[in-house]
Parts: structure tokens; sequence; C-alpha cells
């Protein structure tokens, strides 16, 4: 695998992800690979990577038609199930796993298959697919080096845009679980509908717990991977017949 | 002092199928321990055998393993059922869990199906499954995994202790579909809708099997739930179907589950699907 360089005035920041500070900056500025690493964190998280995440509830849509999710509180609830159960046994283990793979492309290509294997409906493989293949193309665009399978995860192209972009395991992988609780708080403010205001109190709230699924499941081990939501699947799956939807299918 | 020994009664059975002529047969059987395999029968011609998977003791204690594995060669078809629920039971104090462990490889041009009854895991019991599927080149299969929490008729709830439930299908090599469960009591995924949603019985029946959107959407439409609480849903992704049941009743799950392997069946097979007569004693 090869890497782009960043070059930026005062830091340079090599393919290995040494920083060293540049000419004339003084200590203050350069703490500089904590606040490079950072930027690139919210860069990769942030709501605007023009992947279309937010085109899709992830079963959320049809939990409120089928009135299981009916306030702020149902809704905390529901994300912080699905964070502790489904992202701290699967998303993040095989995310951490997929970052860990690169360069091996073997290794690399039996995790995004398997993170696709995963997912248990057809909406839900479509959009790792769909949002995958939009990173790909992205980084296609800014002449970055892309993996060559085109049938790629949304998980598999997550870890690989981190290495590319120079993060470390631990802030992908809180990248990609803020991303995800923010997209789905996002949905939840449409739907169910939730406030404003509960959105930053869920968000403010779910810190630490974000904190503790990151931490577990990079440290899960091969044969405890696999957090199974029986109730999530079906409500994707049942999403997908689903007369009225905002969301994508 | 010595600490006792755990109990152990492994248990293994390993056959192979092979195509010969028109006929299916047994070509190997290795069975050690308490598990049996009755003799082959063709309700349905020569092409496809019907056998039925005998565990004696009834149930797994703390301790067992069973370890089973089927091969279908080429061309090869078969039907495997049990004739009774599988028992998971209460766990002793030892901690140590309860295994079942089912690894098929499906060769080019054979069909496997496993319809099982279903598995019934008692309160306090340690239970593990797994349920792993190979399938080479043209092979298909058709397969389901129903299990209850609890023994709802007699009003036993899962208050304790585990299940682990692993289902997981590779093409060449490649993971297909892995569904791997926790049902660990007490846990929010025993009552939560994202989880068990409170209901006792879960089941994923899954097939090698393309469809038109045409032919999926009229499967579809025909299988709808009945009971209240219940949910079933059917998706078809990566050239498989994937059927889910979630509610009170194992009864209404294998209902509802054959009704869908009736579907499929002329799709994947060529040929409607034969009800294992020991479903109906």
């Amino acid at each position: 695998m090869t890497t782009a360089s960043l070059q930026i005035t005062n830091i340079t920041m090599t393919d290995q992800g040494a920083v060293s500070p540049g000419p004339g900056a003084s200590p203050d500025e350069c703490s500089g690979r904590g606040s490079l690493a950072l930027l690139a964190a919210m860069r990769l998280a942030s709501p605007s990577l023009p992947v279309g995440a937010f085109a899709y509830s992830q079963g959320l849509e049809f939990a409120v038609e089928a009135g299981w999710l009916t306030s702020a509180d149902d809704t905390e609830q529901w994300l912080r199930g699905i964070l502790t159960q489904g992202l701290g046994h699967l998303d993040i283990p095989l995310l951490a796993r997929l970052y860990r793979a690169l360069p091996d492309a073997d290794r690399f290509s039996h995790w995004n298959h398997y993170v696709l294997a995963a997912r248990e409906s057809r909406e839900l493989r479509q959009e790792e697919r769909q949002l995958g293949r939009a990173l790909r193309q992205m980084l296609l665009k800014l002449q970055q080096p892309v993996p060559p399978d085109e049938d790629i995860s949304w998980l598999a192209m997550f870890a690989w845009a981190s290495r590319q972009w120079q993060l470390n395991e631990a802030d992908t992988c809180l990248a990609f679980a803020w991303s995800w609780l923010e997209n789905q708080l996002a949905a939840a403010a449409k739907s169910v509908p939730i406030g404003q205001t509960d959105v930053q109190a869920i968000l403010g709230r779910s810190l630490p717990l974000l904190v503790a699924v990151c931490t577990g499941g990079r440290a899960l081990a091969d044969d405890d991977i696999g957090g199974g939501l029986p109730g999530l699947a079906m409500a994707s799956i049942l999403h997908e017949s689903q007369y009225s939807r905002l969301f994508r299918s | 002092m010595l600490k006792p020994q755990p109990r152990q009664w492994p248990a293994s059975l390993c056959l192979e199928l092979e195509r010969r002529g028109e006929k299916t047969v047994l070509a190997h059987c290795r069975h050690s321990g308490p598990l049996r395999l009755q003799r082959p029968f063709y309700p349905a011609g020569p092409g496809q055998c019907h056998l039925y998977l005998l565990h004696p003791p009834g149930g797994m204690v703390t301790g067992d393993v069973l370890d089973i594995e089927i091969g279908l060669r080429p061309g090869a078809r078969g039907l495997l059922t049990t004739p009774s629920a599988g028992k998971v039971y209460r766990g002793d104090r030892s901690g140590i869990s309860q295994r079942q462990n089912l690894i098929c490889r499906v060769e080019d041009g054979a069909i496997l199906e496993w319809l099982p009854q279903e598995t019934i895991v008692f309160d306090g019991a340690r239970g593990r499954a797994v349920v792993s599927i190979d399938c080479r080149g043209d092979g298909r299969f058709c397969a389901w995994d129903i299990v209850c929490l609890g023994r709802p008729a007699s009003g036993e709830r899962f208050t304790g202790g585990y299940f682990r439930q692993q289902l997981q299908v590779f093409q060449d090599g490649v993971p297909l579909y892995i569904e791997r469960n926790r049902f660990d009591a007490g846990s929010p995924v025993v009552d939560a809708n994202w989880g068990l949603r409170g209901q006792p019985v879960a089941g994923t029946l899954v097939a090698r099997v393309g469809l038109t959107d045409r032919q999926f959407g009229q499967c579809r439409e025909e299988l709808c739930p009945r009971a209240a609480g219940e949910l079933f849903a059917v998706t078809a992704v990566d050239g498989l179907v994937i059927g889910r049941y979630s509610g009170p009743s194992t009864e209404n799950c294998r209902r509802l589950f054959t009704r869908l392997w009736q579907a499929l069946r002329p799709e994947y097979a060529g040929m409607p699907a034969e009800i294992p007569r020991i479903w109906n004693t």
C-alpha cells in the first residue's frame, strides 16, 4: 500500500505517520501530531463526507412505524442497546481487524467479506456497499490509493481511509462510533421525531459509552465476535417492504 | 483437594452422501457415543435420501459435546431432520458449557436440506450451538435453526444461563452469511425490541437460491404471521433467501418456515417439497 504524505506549513506528516515540527515552530504550536490526528478523525466522522449515510435509518424507521420508539427515552435506550450489543461485539471488532489487516490485501479482503456476510438483510448490505463505494470514489477523485476490490464495505473503506489519513486505531473506532450515533440521531430527529435538544442530551450522555464500546470492542477475541440483534435485523428486513418511507431501502 | 472431574459425554457422527447413478447413497457413516443415524429411506425417489438423526439421551447436560459432520459429494441430495426437539438442560455448578457443532460440506451440484426440530434451551442452561455450511461451486442448501429459550408451555422463563448460537455459510471459502447470537439471560437482548422482544422463540431459515424479484415478491406476500407479538420477515440478497421469525410459538415458526421451504424448493431443487413423515407424528 502506498500512502500520500501530508505537507503542512509547520508540520510534516510522513508515510509512517511520524510528525516533526518544522523550523521556527514553538512547542505550543507543535503538539502537531495530536492536532492533526484530531482533525483527520473529525474529517472522517463528519456528516459532510459525501457518502450518503444520511439516507439510511438501519431499522430505526421501521421501529418508529411499529410503535417501538415514541419518545426521546425510547430512542436513547434503543441506541444504547445497539451500541453495546451490536457495535461493541461486531462493528468495532471488525473495524479494528480491518485496520490491523492493512496492508495485507488477503486479510483485508477476508474481513471485508465477513462484514458483508454479517449484515443480515438486503438493505443493510446495500448500505454497506453504497457507502463503501462512495468513499472509494471520493478517494479516487482525490487521487489517493484505493483498494482494488470494488465490492467493498463501508467498514472496510473506513479502515482504509483512516490509514490513508494517518489515524490511529483507537481514533478510527471512536470516529466510526461517533458518526454512527450522530447519523442515527439525525434519523431519529426526523422520524420519531425528537428535538435538537434531545439529540444533544443523548449525545452528551453517550460519550462514556462510546469510549467503553470502542475499548471493549477492540479487545474482543475472534471467538467472541458477533452480537446478533434479531429484532433489528427483522426491522431492517420489514423496512424493505414498508409502505411509506423517508429513508432508503 | 482434588476437584471432581466434570462429566463428559462426547458424541460424534460423520457421514458422507454420494451420488451413484440415479441414487444418492450413504457412502460412509461413522459414529461414536450417543448419536445415531436411522437407515436412509427414499420417499421422493432414489435421487434424494431422507435421514433422521437421533440423540438417544434426548438432550445435552453439562460437559456434553456433540460433533456432527455431513458431507455431500457432487450431485448428492439429502434431507436431514430430527424426530424430536433437541434439549439443552440446566447446567450444573461447574460452569462448563454444553456444545453442539454441525459442519456441512455441500459440493458442486449437491443439495442439502437441514431441517431439524427446534432446540429448547432450559432455564440455567449454558449452551453453544454452531451450524456451519460450506458450499462449493453450485452446491445448494436450505437450512433452518429454531431456538426456544425457556419452556413457555410450562411457564418457565429463561432467567439464568446463556445460549450462544452461530449460523454461518461460506461459498468456496468466502463468508456469505454470518449470524452470531449471544442470548444471555438477564441481558437487555432478551427483552429489547432490537433483540428477542420478550418473545421466547427465534428462528432463521437460510437457503441458497436465486429468485427473480417477482418470485420473491409473491413468496413474501403469502407469508404473514398470525399470532399476537409475532414477526416474520423474508429478504433476498447475494443469492440467499433469509427468513426470520420472532414470537411465542415454535409450532408457528415451523409452520411458516415449512411454507417458505415449500415455496423455495421448486426453485433450487426442481421439485416440490416432500414433508418428512416424522413431522406428522
